[in-house]
């Protein structure tokens, strides 16, 4: 124990006017009395029962030097020297990447590093303060530059590992201005090391603190499919090729049981051995239609992080649009066609028999078959003379002048105000509704029928200059998205952990619904543009659903993987390399925390004072007791 | 200076009582009393069988013609009764300073009253200060003398210290003739005084003591941090005073008042606690006798 202010003991003189003023006080008054008799039979009375009657008064006397004696070394500021990184003004990054989640050490590392972080709170000296930095994929200041350890200690348990990796750059850059205008200031790095990112030197003295003590780890890293066109002129349908791969980051041969499950349903298990630092790759040949794959690991021989133990797959089904021109050969169309993103355009000659696996039809100037595929259409000039179940027309005519534009989504950026047409047809379809009128009758008509969407363009595009307008690509990209929404969502197989995923849900769509891994749902209603989903913690497959008038529409599935080598490499280590300096973890007994200990003091003091008071007013009970048990 | 002993006041006071002293007598058998021992008086006291031995001189000659049964005809031994008034003058007496609580001159008063009752009662009286000269008047008889009793009281003060068991050793080996003793004094000796009055009721003394204390001594207007200062010896001692302090002078004097109480009761002495603040004509008239001290 030491003073950090030992000049105060000085004032522990002030006992010499305190025992001067006793003294003077003490001189009796003196009072006459008949006989002293009695009074002396009780005084020897009381003496005998409580020998320390006699110090009574210099009880008093004491009990004061005591408190007198509290104050004092209160103001000397004694402090009891702690080990501890934590004095003065200390910044600490508080690792939350999802390696943290390891349970090599009880029960886990992110809540050893709490505990660590706890204990330094609980040293914290009175003119100490702290800054406290969660970093995680978006690094936050839990507690600012703050003395109060409640608050500290608060917003330390409310503070949570996170699935993915951190985002240490700016966790750095936050800490260095979380320390900048302090003079004593010092950043504490509580990690298991696994910084990633290029890392800025820091300004000031960093400390790192390792967590963690085994880097025993089996990992699945890769998840993938993809589907092998077969080979050309085949008979054989395309097949879809899984492939796994598995990485052993540990310094032990591990064998464990990799099992496959495809669409919920387990489907093959296999047995592997990992060599340490050996990665392998499993592949498998899937039979068609599944939809998504989950690969587990288990009963490894040793594996801390039981976070990238699994993985799943989603497939996208193949190409998104398979779109079938069936017509006599419109370079405009197909070209325009053709261009649109995720577009595979197949041609198909008028007559010929349709093939029922295409995501959109179109007809140019051909007659439409007797049954209609049940997939969206879109028909560019209808001929007359053939029945149908779709549309009649019934003449033409070639006063095209527009009358009425309606608001449509087909319209969209389509500037129609510059397109002549030569001649139109006559078209009458109950169950469509028209988008674009002119005089003489609509020229783009639009609807639902049996369930199907179908647009109708009543005139050739060689009868017009609108292949030549601005307005037909993106009135052909704006009736392909119309007729074939697609997915919602635009999610590529690499999804980590806190990545957000923009959903563009269709026109009639009310409200986004995504169900997360563990059965939760998260609904936002949709306000026109994409809805961005940022709630992507959880490793697993998420659904979505479109909800509308007619009840929640299925839009698909997305996979969120924890694929990243430098969480599952656990082994914590020894240092952090940080710029063009190295941050050693601090020596033993380097550090040393002071504790000061003038609160305990001032409040023995007060104890005193009213073991004082009681002393002085009420006085010991116990001889008066005594006194009466003797009659 | 302190007013006269016996002033107007007293004085008609000691007039009613001796209006009432034909009934009031000191003693249990005093005045012109009778003796407890059947003796040779002409005064008849009772009958009783006669048996072998007894003198003939005695027996009833009347009755026995009458009965034919011999009587012994008892007969009262007549005596007057010593009464001795011891009063305590030492300065510790000489307390407080209100003349209508000091204790010496309650005493004195007492003294006076009961010397007075005992003169017109016939009985011989003395008085004897307890100081260390032991003045004493008396022992004399007859009402005549109850003025001078009177004006020996008025001329006393207290004076120095008082050592109980010594004086009353003393008076009982020179005290003369053996009668009532009445002891007025406050009893704060710090030698005791068993052995004194142990050593009057083996010379045959009845022994009454009436234990006077002031109204300040019974319930001490004291607090505080205190050197008290004994006005009979000069002694001092350092006492804080507080509830708890005062409570445990209070048991401590009643223990001392019991202790008393019992030592008497043990001897079939006659002890009657006395406070100054009581009027004293009416201890006289009604605790005395309720006391048995007077009858």
């Amino acid at each position: 124990m030491a003073f950090l202010a030992p000049l105060a003991l000085l004032l522990g003189l002030l006992a010499v006017p305190i025992i001067v003023l006793y003294m003077l006080r003490l001189r009796r008054r003196e009072v006459l009395v008949s006989s002293t008799l009695l009074w002396r039979k009780l005084l020897r009375d009381r003496e005998a029962n409580a020998p320390w009657q006699r110090l009574r008064r210099n009880l008093l006397l004491i009990l004061q030097l005591l408190i007198l004696a509290a104050l004092v070394l209160a103001l000397a500021r004694p402090y009891l020297p702690t080990p501890s990184v934590v004095s003065g003004s200390v910044v600490v990054l508080l690792d939350a990447s999802a390696s943290m989640q390891a349970t090599d050490v009880e029960p886990s590392r992110f809540e050893q590093a709490r505990e660590i972080v706890d204990e330094w709170i609980g040293n914290l000296g009175g003119d100490d303060r702290m800054t406290l930095i969660l970093a995680g994929r978006l690094p936050r200041v839990l507690a600012s530059a703050s003395n109060d350890r409640e608050a500290l200690r608060e917003a330390l348990a409310a503070a949570q590992p996170e699935a993915g990796s951190a985002d240490w750059p700016a966790a750095l850059a936050l800490a260095s201005g979380a320390a900048q205008g302090f003079s004593d200031a010092r950043i504490v790095v509580v990690s298991d090391g696994g910084l990633t990112g290029e890392l800025p030197p820091l300004p000031v003295e960093a400390v790192y603190v390792p967590v963690g003590a085994s880097g025993e780890n089996l990992a699945l890293l890769a998840l993938a499919a993809r589907r092998i066109a077969p080979a050309s002129g085949g008979e054989q349908e395309a097949t879809t090729q899984l492939l796994a791969g598995v990485a052993n980051l540990g310094a032990e041969t591990q064998r464990a049981l990799l099992s496959l499950e495809l669409d919920g349903t387990l489907y093959d298990s296999r047995r592997i051995e990992v060599a340490p630092g050996e990665r392998r790759n499993l592949t498998w040949e899937l039979p068609a239609g599944v939809e998504t794959v989950a690969a587990r690991l288990s009963e490894q021989s040793a594996d801390y992080l039981p976070a990238d133990d699994q993985a799943w797959a989603v497939f996208e089904g193949g190409t998104s649009n398979r779109v079938l021109l069936v017509g006599e050969g419109n370079r405009f169309l197909e070209q325009g066609l053709a261009v649109l993103p995720g577009v595979e355009l197949f041609l198909a000659s008028p007559g010929a028999p349709l093939e029922a696996d295409y995501d959109l039809y179109v007809f140019d100037s051909t007659p439409l078959p007797e049954s209609l595929p049940a997939a969206p259409l879109l028909v560019v000039n209808p001929p007359a003379d053939a029945p149908n179940p779709l549309l009649e027309v019934t003449g033409v005519f070639s006063n095209t002048a527009v009358t009425g534009v309606a608001e449509s989504p087909l319209l969209q950026f389509v500037d129609w105000s510059g397109v002549s047409v030569r001649v139109a047809r006559q078209v009458s379809a109950p169950w469509a509704r028209p988008v674009i009128s002119a005089e003489g009758g609509p020229l783009l008509l639009a609807g639902e029928q049996e369930g199907r969407r179908a647009v109708v363009l009543t005139f050739a595009l060689g009868d017009s200059d609108l292949p030549l307008r601005i307005a037909f690509p993106v009135l052909l990209a704006n009736i392909a998205s119309w007729l074939n929404p697609g997915r919602a969502f635009d999610a590529p197989t690499g999804l980590s952990p806190g990545d957000p995923v923009a959903i563009t849900p269709g026109p009639d769509a009310a409200a986004v619904l995504v169900e997360k891994p563990d059965g939760s749902t998260w609904l936002q209603p949709v306000e026109g543009g994409p809805v961005v989903f940022g709630e992507t913690e959880q490793t697993g497959l998420y659904h979505v659903l479109l909800r509308t008038r007619g009840g929640d529409r299925d839009a698909g599935r997305f996979a969120v993987n924890l694929f990243q080598p430098g969480e599952s490499r656990l082994l914590p280590a020894s240092s952090l390399r940080l710029g063009q300096s190295t941050v050693e973890q601090p020596a033993d007994g380097e550090n040393v925390g002071q504790r000061e200990l003038w609160p305990w003091l001032a409040a023995l003091a007060v104890l005193i004072l009213f073991v004082e008071w009681w002393v002085h007013f009420r006085g010991p009970r116990l001889p008066a007791i005594d006194l009466r048990r003797k009659t | 200076m302190m007013p006269a002993l016996f002033d107007e006041a007293a004085l008609r006071k000691l007039e009613r009582l001796t209006l009432v002293a034909d009934s009031v007598r000191v003693g249990v058998m005093k005045g012109e009393r009778r003796s407890r021992k059947r003796g040779t008086s002409i005064e008849f006291a009772d009958y009783r069988d006669y048996s072998r031995g007894d003198d003939l001189r005695r027996l009833d000659w009347n009755v026995y013609a009458r009965l034919e049964r011999p009587f012994i005809k008892l007969l009262e031994e007549e005596e007057d009764l010593a009464v001795h008034l011891l009063v305590d003058n030492s300065r510790s007496m000489d307390w407080p300073d209100d003349p209508e609580q000091n204790k010496l001159r309650y005493a004195l008063r007492l003294c006076g009253a009961l010397g007075y009752i005992a003169l017109h009662a016939g009985d011989q009286v003395s008085v004897t200060l307890l100081d260390r000269e032991r003045r004493r008047w008396g022992p004399y008889r007859g009402r005549p003398n109850s003025l001078r009793l009177l004006q020996f009281l008025d001329a006393v003060s207290a004076a120095g210290e008082t050592n109980l068991n010594a004086v009353l050793q003393d008076y009982a080996l020179r005290g003369g003739r053996p009668g009532l003793l009445l002891l007025l004094s406050d009893m704060l000796s710090p030698a005791g005084y068993r052995e004194g009055l142990n050593a009057l009721l083996a010379r045959g003394y009845e022994v009454g003591i009436l234990h006077v204390l002031s109204p300040d001594e019974l319930q001490p207007p004291l607090a505080g941090d205190l050197k008290l200062v004994d006005v009979e010896t000069g002694e001092d001692a350092e006492i804080s005073l507080d509830g708890t302090t005062l409570a445990a002078y209070d048991q401590r004097l009643r223990d001392w008042q019991a202790e008393l109480a019992s030592f008497s009761a043990a001897r079939a002495m006659h002890y009657v606690p006395v406070s100054t603040g009581t009027p004293w004509e009416r201890l006289v008239l009604r605790t005395l006798r309720a006391e048995g001290v007077l009858r």
